[in-house]
């Protein structure tokens, strides 16, 4: 998907989601998946003005229904823990997953 | 978090996006407890219960279609660092490892539908990074 930026909407006291992303659909959405973050020149994170650690985990395996059937899943889950800077510039520190 | 593969996709758990389309993609404010990042280089997720959306597959979810109430819950683990893993560009900069993760979790929707993965030692990465980053402002 081609990497682009767009304004993203700012929101007091949330954090701000990064500049970056994809355009799909007619929409820009602010994220990367995992193979653009393999390339390492895409952001692994969905906020930006942020510092702190973040782990990124694209995952598949199987599982069962209540039935018992068998189901193949695929998980891109993430953790974002840190500093972000909200939109009026005020710190805050939070935990974010990305599921 | 769904249920493969793409063209059969049945069920699409995720949190949605906070103010569609352009808003923060996905991502849900947890306790700091809940993910744990130890020496940069290996990291747990665990959460119960978590409140989401089924979407049932991913372009409704992209198109902020229809959806049911859903829960899940998971625990996701990092560890078995392999090689430096660092990239950047003007607008951020990470610095870390490329590592193994592994995940189980469960979920069920309005509808009746559960499921369970199997154990977690099942499950495979293709792709699993833990590091440090810094962005926008602190870039």
């Amino acid at each position: 998907m081609p990497q682009m930026a767009q304004a993203a909407v700012p929101t007091a006291g949330l954090p701000t989601p990064i500049p970056g992303g994809f355009h799909l659909f007619g929409n820009f959405y602010h994220i990367f998946t995992p193979p653009a973050v393999k390339t390492a020149s895409a952001d692994p994170n969905a906020i930006t003005d942020f510092k702190g650690v973040v782990a990124l985990a694209d995952m598949t395996g199987q599982g069962k229904d209540g039935a018992g059937t068998t189901f193949d899943f695929g998980a891109d889950m993430r953790i974002y823990k840190g500093v972000f800077a909200d939109s009026t510039g005020h710190h805050h520190d939070g935990a974010f997953a990305f599921v | 978090v769904g249920l493969d593969d793409p063209a059969h996709q049945l069920h699409d758990f995720n949190p949605g996006i906070n103010r569609f389309p352009s808003g923060l993609f996905w991502i849900k404010a947890i306790r700091p407890d809940q993910a744990r990042v130890a020496d940069d280089q290996t990291a747990s997720l665990h959460v119960d219960d978590m409140d989401v959306e089924d979407y049932h597959d991913l372009i409704n979810a992209l198109l902020d279609g229809h959806e049911q109430d859903a829960s899940v819950s998971f625990d996701v683990r990092w560890s078995d660092a392999t090689s430096a893993f660092n990239s950047s560009t003007s607008d951020f900069a990470f610095e870390g490892v490329q590592t193994a993760a592994t995940i189980e979790w469960s979920g069920h929707n309005a509808s009746g539908f559960t499921f369970h993965s199997n154990p977690a030692s099942t499950s495979k990465s293709s792709f699993a990074i833990v590091g440090r980053e810094r962005n926008g402002v602190f870039r």
